[in-house]
């Protein structure tokens, strides 16, 4: 009975159109990239390495699909949010908006079982959304730039990673993003059981990111208390797979934060969920 | 006994004047018409993490210099082919004696070498030779637009062509640094003060694994 139930709400969010902005969007801006980087890679690799190139001769090809690959995922791992909590944020309340809610409950199963089938679902579509961003960024980024080490430049430090190095940690930094991304779609599920329209949800869910966002930005001594248990400030720990060597102690410490805010959230919209009053 | 011994070494060494001596050691290396060497790059510079890199490194006379690398490569810009093109073109400097030093126990001539042209980059460089084998074992470098570079060269098997096996640069980096909005930072400002001091020397080892010599190198692969 749980099976059907989660595949009849996986049915609900694969045949919503909705479902599939996230996909067009990150087509259309992984192909702007590729297309950009294909036309001008050089020259900007150029740029982004001229204060290297004044010491050094840098040799070997530096744009390749491994660089553009992560150069997506850093431009895009912090929009990629938005196009989560636009399905994850109408999971309980579109019920409620299209009246099917008090339908859905009346089923001989447990509310409970209907939430977790709902979140799974939600998370499976978060899992869909990465693969596809896994295909056309990376996937992609081979195809047309070809393998080789992945030079990354942060603002006072090179890390060069050999290119036998690589496809671990980009499936390691995949999972990590659906872990960070996992806590953006329990947070607007969360406050989609407490409302009965879509819109509330996913706009309160981009107001918190961004809030938390600007916060860890500020990068102020008062705010540098709460700043370690922020899930803002752990949504980008996939990067540190990119380090070398690999600090395995802060991935963990990150990834046990995210999943704090998942049981957190969770706990609370189960526990009001189970509780409410349906009335529509 | 031994002040005998080593008055003898040192008036030996001071047999050729440096002029002489360098442009014997040009002569001695322009035996070699072309190599293809197998090298590994070690660099070893604070803002740089990468892990040892094997390439390939093709020389021909009289200097053409092309690195091939399946991975990316970080080599000093005063590269393995400066010391040939600069420093034993004798027609770009004047050489001045500067005595003896004793080097590994081996007695080396220092002599220094000065740019006869006011445009010159080259500003000051000085050479270690053994004037009985003519193996330069160290430079120093002061380029106008690349500061000092210091080179150490080792020797083994292919030191008749004063070929080295191995060479050490080291040499004056610049404050890396590149702006935010391109950069993958992530880390809070406090983390970055951590890692804010970089070393301003860096060091770059070049082991030379084996030598392709005089097996002639078509001029494409230097395109």
């Amino acid at each position: 009975m749980f099976f059907n139930l989660l595949q009849a709400e996986l049915y609900k969010i694969y045949s919503k159109p909705r479902s599939y902005i996230g996909f067009a969007a990150l087509f259309l801006i992984s192909s702007l990239i590729h297309f950009a980087l294909y036309a001008d890679g050089k020259s900007y690799i150029n740029i982004v390495t001229q204060s290297l190139q004044q010491s050094f001769a840098v040799e070997g090809n530096i744009l390749n699909g491994n660089l553009v690959c992560y150069i997506i995922l850093q431009m895009l791992i912090i929009h990629v949010p938005l196009l989560i909590a636009l399905v994850t944020g109408d999971l309980m309340s579109g019920e409620g908006a299209a009246g099917t809610l008090r339908l859905l409950v009346l089923k001989p199963v447990s509310r409970m079982q209907i939430f977790i089938a709902k979140f799974i679902a939600g998370s499976f579509y978060t899992a869909t959304i990465l693969i596809f961003l896994a295909i056309v960024a990376w996937g992609f980024g081979i195809l047309f730039f070809g393998k080789g080490d992945l030079m990354i430049l942060r603002s006072e430090e090179i890390t060069i990673l050999p290119a036998n190095d690589i496809s671990w940690r980009f499936f390691a930094a995949f999972g990590a993003a659906f872990i960070a991304l996992t806590v953006v779609s329990a947070i607007s599920f969360m406050l989609s059981c407490f409302s009965n329209n879509s819109v509330g949800p996913i706009i309160s869910t981009m107001a918190i990111i961004i809030l938390f966002t600007i916060i860890a930005t500020l990068d102020l001594p008062s705010f540098q208390t709460i700043h370690p248990y922020m899930f803002t400030t752990h949504l980008v720990a996939w990067h540190m797979f990119f380090e070398n060597p690999v600090p395995y102690h802060e991935i963990l410490n990150s990834m046990l934060i995210l999943l704090l805010h998942i049981v957190g959230c969770l706990g609370i919209a189960a526990w009001h969920f189970t509780r409410k009053d349906i009335l529509v | 006994m031994l002040c005998c011994c080593a008055t003898l070494l040192l008036q030996n060494a001071h047999g050729q004047d440096g002029a002489t001596l360098l442009k014997s050691a040009e002569k001695k290396f322009n035996a070699v018409k072309n190599y293809k060497a197998e090298v590994n790059i070690k660099t070893d510079v604070s803002f740089i993490k990468i892990v040892p890199v094997n390439a390939f490194i093709y020389y021909k006379q009289p200097d053409k210099m092309h690195i091939e690398s399946k991975g990316i490569a970080i080599l000093p810009k005063q590269g393995p082919d400066f010391l040939f093109a600069t420093l034993l073109n004798s027609e770009n400097f004047i050489a001045v004696d500067m005595g003896t030093q004793l080097y590994n126990n081996i007695i080396l001539k220092i002599i220094k070498l000065l740019p006869k042209s006011d445009t010159s980059d080259l500003v000051l460089g000085t050479v270690w030779i053994d004037a009985s084998t003519l193996l330069i074992y160290k430079t120093q470098v002061t380029t106008k637009s690349r500061g000092t570079v210091d080179l150490e060269f080792t020797y083994g098997k292919y030191a008749n062509y004063l070929l080295p096996d191995k060479v050490v640069f080291e040499m004056d980096v610049n404050k890396f640094k590149i702006p935010k909005a391109i950069a993958a930072d992530y880390e809070s400002s406090a983390q970055k003060q951590k890692n804010a001091k970089q070393a301003k020397r860096g060091k770059v080892t070049i082991t030379y694994k084996t030598y392709i010599l005089n097996n002639g190198i078509d001029d494409s692969v230097f395109k």
